[in-house]
């Protein structure tokens, strides 16, 4: 059983490649943070 | 004697003249459509004559390098007193001793700072607490300017801000003009404004709003 263990070891490797990813993540988290709605314009009344 | 009249809504009398919306396009040039509707006014909410007739732009700039809030009366001048002039005005006779001319303008943000960019005579606009007695509602906040200098009189066929004819006529020699940078925001505000004025010992006063640039 022991012998078995290797084999979880290397189910955990692709896990620790994702993390090496984090430059690609980093570029998702700024485009799911809430953005602001920006309005252009000239808004104009008289009184 | 005084004479106060509340002049309410001069949103939908005077109408919003122009209007430009743009979403996610900073730098586009603004398209400008003008759009002014005739003046409306029920009978109880005259204007009155020898008080401070005139109109001012009331804008909000957003997204054109600095956001700011302004209310304009160089935008145009004096023609025939109709709602697209620009300025301050009043009908009187040629002997009209004028005097005490204010602007107090309630807003809904309390923290305006504005820049004085009017004619020599206008005074800036800053908030005036001892005037939040006199809002118009709650939610507003009183900001304050006076005008010391000169009138030039004129004659012609001319038209108060009831739409009213006229034939006699003051105007102010310079204008006002006052801008806040509303930073980052730029948000929405309402504005009234109470006009006050002392003609021939007479003092006219009378308030117009809400209006809300949009």
């Amino acid at each position: 059983m022991t012998e078995n263990n290797p084999t979880p070891d290397s189910t955990d490797a692709p896990v620790t490649e994702s993390s090496e990813q984090s430059p690609a993540g980093d570029s998702t988290t700024v485009q799911s943070a809430p953005t602001e709605t920006v309005v252009t314009g000239l808004f104009i009344a008289q009184n | 004697m005084t004479d106060i009249n509340d002049v309410r809504s001069a949103r939908n009398q005077a109408g919003i003249s122009r209007r430009t919306v743009m979403k996610g396009a900073a730098w586009s040039a603004p398209l400008l459509v003008a759009a002014v509707a005739a003046p409306a006014y029920a009978a109880s909410d005259k204007v009155p004559a020898k008080g401070l007739n005139g109109w001012v732009e009331v804008g909000r700039s957003c997204g054109f390098g600095t956001n700011t809030y302004y209310l304009d009366g160089t935008k145009g001048s004096f023609h025939t007193g109709g709602t697209k002039d620009r300025g301050i005005w009043l009908f009187a006779g040629p002997t009209a001793a004028i005097s005490g001319a204010t602007m107090i303008v309630y807003l809904s943000k309390s923290d305006l700072s504005f820049t004085n960019g009017s004619g020599a005579g206008w005074s800036n606009l800053v908030r005036s607490s001892a005037d939040d007695a006199t809002k118009p509602a709650n939610g507003f906040f009183a900001y304050k300017a006076t005008y010391t200098g000169g009138w030039t009189y004129q004659t012609g066929n001319f038209v108060d801000n009831n739409g009213d004819p006229q034939t006699q006529v003051w105007v102010a020699n310079t204008q006002p003009k006052w801008t806040d940078d509303l930073g980052r925001s730029c948000d929405s505000i309402t504005s009234y404004i109470r006009r006050i004025v002392t003609v021939d010992g007479t003092t006219y006063s009378f308030l117009r709003g809400p209006v809300t640039p949009s």
